[in-house]
Order: structure tokens, then sequence, then C-alpha cells
């Protein structure tokens, strides 16, 4: 862990926030798809560091999107420009980056953190992606403005209050009967991680998931964040992933 | 730090040792990190891989770390030919958790590593022995008793017990020590529980809690052992700083092991170390 402090913190809709940190020696290493690990308090309680993938990086800052979920996050979430923070990474493995386009990427609610900064390396790499994202209403759909600059965006709610009514993998599913991409990439709950793994099986185009689970080390030294591998045994999220080939992935124990 | 004379048997650079299954194979640690440590102690070796338990595997409490990871291994003949030759390379010497689920799987795990340049073994028994009905050897100090003399054929270098910290710890520990143990590793993990799902279908967390929660509980347990055994106790519960570790060595351990810290921190067992080493030159 290494000491870094906050540059800034937005709220950006309910419960959802765009915490910025300046952490160069972090940042410089960074690639799409990787994680850092986030302790914003002294105390030992919560003990464990908190693991959040890379939203953007920019000019020696990392900017990690993120939800309230617990007393971790929401430590975090009363943090103000100039506290100081620890971190640690990046750590996992970059998303996958294909020879050709287009890239499809499918987002449930805050799964759509890490996919800011893989768009950016996409259209550098001249690559054309789409991004279905879906979130329960419009307030879970964040920095749309700023998503359509780097892809076309499927919008979807559960609750029809923006873009397309219902599951994100509907329009996903259509839009495979038209056309193929070169790779699925998705990062969100585990229902729709197992969904669109089984479409991109179906469909034959290779899929990655970006896989969650509880972590402790981030890097492989306490087997905890284990996911039920295809055919036997346990992946483990921090050293095999975050993003893995779908056909890795045990889809019925998604949990 | 000078070199740590305090565990006959084991000759250790200081008395801070990685603890079982909280390095994983030394493989995503930097070279430093594990050079530093006095000793080593593997993750614990079956004679057949086990695959491990199912998610979920981690849950935390307040100050502390639940697990139950389910001594997930590669087992005896993946670890001695494709892992052993690098932590042996790793400078530091090399402990091998053992764990079994019979006298005999114990037996044939010392005989296939008591001539790889090992160090010695750390004896597991927390796990069920299965020809007694699934007790653990933890609870049973006759079981424990015949099953150190029985290694204590194959093996006559350093042989440590890890403790269990509930059940008849005080009879184990003696019977260990009776049966010829080196030493006592005090102590493992306590069989925890966290909620993790509320409502009708409520889902449990069952594993063994470890971090800086527990560090009071082992301080005592420590504490009560230094003076009923002899041999050397190791201590290993919840230690983040130098000053956790200096407590312990206050209470009666004689070398210490860090484990959640490396999981929180890697640079946590170097840092210790350095706070350890200003704490006794001070005093």
């Amino acid at each position: 862990m290494i000491a870094a402090r906050v540059y800034t913190q937005r709220r950006l809709a309910p419960g959802y926030f765009l915490l910025t940190i300046e952490a160069p020696a972090v940042a410089e290493k960074a690639r799409p798809g990787q994680f850092v690990r986030v302790r914003g308090w002294y105390s030992r309680d919560p003990l464990l560091p908190r693991p959040f993938s890379i939203h953007e990086v920019a000019e020696g800052r990392l900017v990690l999107l993120y939800q309230v979920r617990g007393p971790g996050t929401r430590r975090l979430s009363h943090l103000r420009r100039g506290d100081p923070v620890e971190i640690d990474g990046p750590l996992g493995r970059p998303f996958p980056l294909p020879e050709e386009g287009p890239v499809w990427l499918v987002a449930g609610g805050i799964g759509v953190a890490p996919f800011l900064f893989y768009l950016q390396k996409l259209r550098e790499n001249g690559l054309s992606a789409r991004l279905f994202y879906g979130g329960r209403r419009r307030d879970d759909l964040l920095r749309l403005r700023r998503f359509s600059t780097l892809a076309g965006i499927v919008p979807v709610t559960e609750d029809g209050s923006r873009g397309r009514p219902g599951l994100v993998t509907v329009p996903l599913e259509e839009a495979l009967q038209k056309n193929r991409p070169a790779l699925i990439l998705a990062c969100g709950p585990p229902g729709m991680l197992r969904a669109v793994g089984r479409l991109g099986e179906l469909y034959r185009v290779p899929t990655y998931l970006s896989l969650e689970a509880m972590m402790a080390c981030g890097r492989g030294l306490c087997l905890g964040c284990a996911v039920p591998r295809r055919g036997g045994g346990y992946l483990k999220v921090c050293v095999e992933g975050p993003a893995v080939d779908s056909r890795e992935v045990d889809l019925e124990a998604l949990v | 730090m000078k070199p740590w004379s305090e565990i006959p048997d084991l000759s250790l650079t200081n008395p801070l040792m990685l603890a079982s299954g909280t390095w994983g194979f030394g493989e995503n640690l930097s070279r430093e990190v594990l050079a530093s440590a006095g000793a080593l102690v593997s993750k614990g070796i079956s004679l057949n891989p086990r695959p491990g338990n199912p998610p979920p595997r981690l849950s935390e409490a307040p100050c502390g770390l639940i697990n139950s990871i389910g001594l997930e291994n590669p087992g005896l003949a993946v670890f001695r030919e494709k892992i052993l030759p690098r932590l042996l390379s790793y400078g530091p010497p090399v402990l091998v958790n053992i764990l079994g689920e019979s006298e005999e799987e114990f037996v044939r795990l010392v005989e296939g590593l008591r001539k790889t340049g090992v160090a010695g073994f750390e004896v597991n028994i927390s796990c069920p022995n299965v020809k007694k009905g699934g007790i653990a050897f933890a609870r049973d100090p006759e079981g424990v008793f015949r099953l150190i003399r029985g290694l204590r054929d194959q093996w006559g270098g350093f042989l440590t017990v890890k403790l269990s910290p509930v059940g008849p710890v005080e009879e184990v520990a003696l019977a260990a020590e009776e049966a010829g143990a080196s030493a006592l590793t005090c102590a493992n993990t306590y069989p925890a529980l966290a909620v993790v799902q509320e409502g009708r279908h409520p889902r449990f967390h069952l594993g063994g809690l470890s971090g800086p929660a527990i560090k009071p509980l082992t301080l005592r347990l420590v504490y009560e052992l230094s003076r009923k055994v002899r041999i050397p106790l190791i201590a290993s519960g919840g230690i983040s700083s130098g000053r956790d570790a200096y407590e312990y060595l206050l209470c009666g351990a004689r070398a210490f092991q860090v484990g959640t810290a490396t999981l929180i921190d890697p640079g946590a067992p170097r840092r210790i170390l350095s706070e350890l080493d200003a704490l006794l030159k001070d005093r």
C-alpha cells in the first residue's frame, strides 16, 4: 500500500460517487481492466482495503467510479480533497484487446465502471465499440454523455424510466441476431454475467466476463476470491481475472 | 536485527515467519518480502490435491477476517516437484505445513519431503481424523501424542504443532511436547460465523477468524501455555505491528507468525520487523 491523497470527490447520483486520487506511480502503470485496493480510514475496522476497477486515468490521477454498498464504501464517500488514502495496485489482468473490432460491452449498474478507461483504449487502437448499459432505473445510468463520446450506447432500464425497458440482455440478443462483434465483454451482477456468457457461446462470439468476488489480498495469496471453474476447481478473480473467458466459468454456479 | 537463536533446531535471521496460507507460494510477492522473513511456512499440503471450498470463502468481522478456504492445495507430488524448489530458492528456511486425515497420511507426507531440503514441518492438527469418526486431532490429546510420536520416527529435525485455540488446548500442547515436538505454533484461527444474508432464508458463512480481533485471545493463550510447556511457542494471532509482536514476546513467545496483515498489505512483514527492532533496541 502506498500513501496518496484525494484530489476530488463528486456525487454523481444518490449512492454513486466519482473519486479522483493523486497517485502518479499507480496511474502510470494502470491498464484498462485492472483494479486497485483502497483504504481511506486509519482504524482497523473495516479491516480490508476495498477493491475497485479503474474508471479512468488522467494526469497522474486515478478515477474510481463506485457505489456505496457497505461500511468501507460509506467511509470512502466521506473523503474530501486533500484527505489521505492508502492505495495498492494496479492489480489483476488487463482486459483483452482484440486485433479488430467491433467490441460490444455489456454493463449492469456499477459494472460500467471499468469501461470508460477501456473504451478510451479501444479508440486509441481504432476499434469501434457499442455499450449495452442496463440499470434498475434512470439514476443507475451514469455518465451517459461521457460514454456516448466513445461508443454507441444502448441504454436499458428495468422500470423503463430511460431507454429500453427490461433487461440489458434482450437488446444484446437482438443485436447478435443481426451482427457478430469480434468480442463481447461484460461486467455486472452474476445473473447478467451468466446470461451474457450463454449468449456469447450460443452465437459463437468470444466473450469475457469481468467477475466480482469478496477479496482480501488482491494478489493470489489467500485464494479467497474463488469462483467455480467450468470442469471443476476454482478460478481466482484477483490473478486470473477480473475478466475471464466465459468458457472458463461455471455459469450455473455464478451467484 | 541479530540472528535469532531463540528456537533450537532452526536457524533464523529474525523471529518473523510468514504464516501458512497467507503468502501463496510466493509467486505474487516480491523477492525482498520473501527474503526478509525469518522463515516461510508453506500453505497446508495434503497427500492428494484438494479443490478447497465453494464460495463464499471470505467475510469480514469487526477488526477481523473470517475464511473458509478449505485447505485448497495441489497435493504432495506437485508441491514437491513443481513448487518446493522455488520456495527453497527464496532464502529463508522453509517449514512445510502438513495436513492429513489419518496418521498414515501425515507419515507419508513427511516421508515424501524429508530429503528435499526443508527445514522442518508444521503439523496442522485442525483437520478431522477420519479413522476416529471425523473428530479433529486437535480435540484428541492422545491422538496428537500418537501422531507426533509416529512422525518422530521419520524426522528428527524441527517440527512444530499448530494448535487450535479451541478444544483441550493445554492437554494437546502437553501431549505434543511429550511426544517430542520441537515447538508449538499458537494458534490457528477461531471458529466463527458471519450472517451474510438476512431475512427468511438467511445464509451463514462459517470459517476461521483471524486478524487484530483475535490478538487479545491468543495473547492470553500464549501467556498461559508458556507457563505449562518448556518447548518454544511460536505466536500467531492478529499481529499487525511491531508492538503486537513485542507483546507476544513479553508473554512468552519465542518467535511469531504474520498472516492476515500480509493479506492487507504485503509490506506489513517488513514494517513489523523494523518496528519490533526499534522497540527491542529501546528496551
